[in-house]
């Protein structure tokens, strides 16, 4: 799977925890959870359990406190999702 | 460096299926912090509240840590919960009125709790309505010279929320110092400093919304010294 794919995917796994529906809609690898998209660190958590249940992987907790951003976040999903191939 | 860290879930906004689940709760607290579920005082409590508990305790802490480590990253399971204690009975109530703050919790029979990351421990107190928890850590055990507030928000904005809780504690500062023409800033790493003629103040300060409540923490002993240019100056509670 291709990191675009993963972009495109992950778009729609953050949708539900971010009210800031416009830089929803112009992420990029820099684009920051909590400050640019305004999403409740309780909802990392979320992110993280549907991460895993859509790709099928299983995200560490060192792992996880990479994720701060969209490209740490593709960048764990497909260091993972290689891991179990 | 004196610090404080606050933290407030809003228990309307819970997924209690998601957070009694594994996967999830497994992410929030370790195993020891789970045995600690099973242990006397807590016994009592829905378990999906213990977990919320358990993470607001830990955002709480985090929040303290960062002001001393910036470029501490939120990591739940590495900030280890080593005890939770009741000082007598709890019944759980509404949180009424639209704000509430003191000082201290000498008036809250408040969950009293104590936490370590690395060589850190810390404590906290929390305390627990039908509609949020609200927990705050403090590195002495006595909480005397913590002022706290919550209030229900009118918005979820996130922006409009951050306002609303710096309009709420600058009222609670203003009528506590009166003579200091306080107003919020941030440090160079983001975190929220209190701010005195545009200079930063030696009062440590933490914010927290979630949904639709709020609050603040910071410290304030009786006999406060600014760290800068700022006279000491005594406030009656």
């Amino acid at each position: 799977m291709d990191k675009l794919t993963i972009l495109d995917e992950l778009k729609k796994v953050l949708a539900p925890y971010t009210t800031n529906k416009e830089a929803l809609g112009s992420i990029n690898d820099q684009t920051d959870l909590i400050k640019d998209l305004k999403i409740n660190s309780a909802n990392i958590i979320d992110i993280i359990i549907d991460a895993e249940t859509k790709y099928g992987i299983e995200i560490d907790p060192d792992s996880a406190e990479k994720m701060s951003n969209v490209g740490s976040c593709i960048d764990v999903i497909m260091e993972k999702m290689n891991q179990k191939e | 460096m004196i610090s404080t860290g606050n933290d407030i879930i809003s228990l309307a906004h819970i997924n209690v299926l998601r957070t009694k689940d594994k996967q999830f709760f497994g992410k929030i607290i370790s195993p020891s912090d789970h045995q600690l579920f099973y242990c006397g005082d807590l016994a009592d409590l829905p378990f999906e509240i213990y977990v919320w508990l358990a993470w607001s305790i830990k955002e709480a802490a985090f929040k303290y840590l960062q002001r001393q480590m910036p470029s501490l990253i939120f990591s739940p399971l590495k900030i280890n919960i080593q005890s939770i204690l009741l000082t007598g009975e709890y019944p759980i109530k509404n949180f009424t009125g639209d704000q509430y703050e003191t000082s201290s919790f000498h008036a809250e029979n408040a969950y009293l709790g104590t936490v370590q990351y690395g060589s850190s421990v810390l404590h906290s107190r929390s305390v627990i309505y039908h509609e949020l928890i609200y927990s705050v850590v403090n590195e002495q055990e006595s909480f005397d010279n913590i002022w706290w507030g919550i209030q229900t928000l009118g918005t979820i904005d996130p922006d409009a929320q951050s306002a609303s809780v710096r309009l709420f504690i600058l009222k609670k500062l203003h009528a506590v110092l009166p003579h200091l023409n306080i107003t919020i800033g941030k440090s160079m790493d983001g975190i929220p400093v209190l701010l005195n003629e545009k200079k930063e103040m030696s009062i440590p300060v933490s914010f927290t919304h979630d949904h639709n409540y709020a609050g603040y923490s910071f410290v304030l002993g009786e006999s406060f010294s600014g760290s800068f240019d700022i006279p000491i100056v005594t406030f009656e509670d």
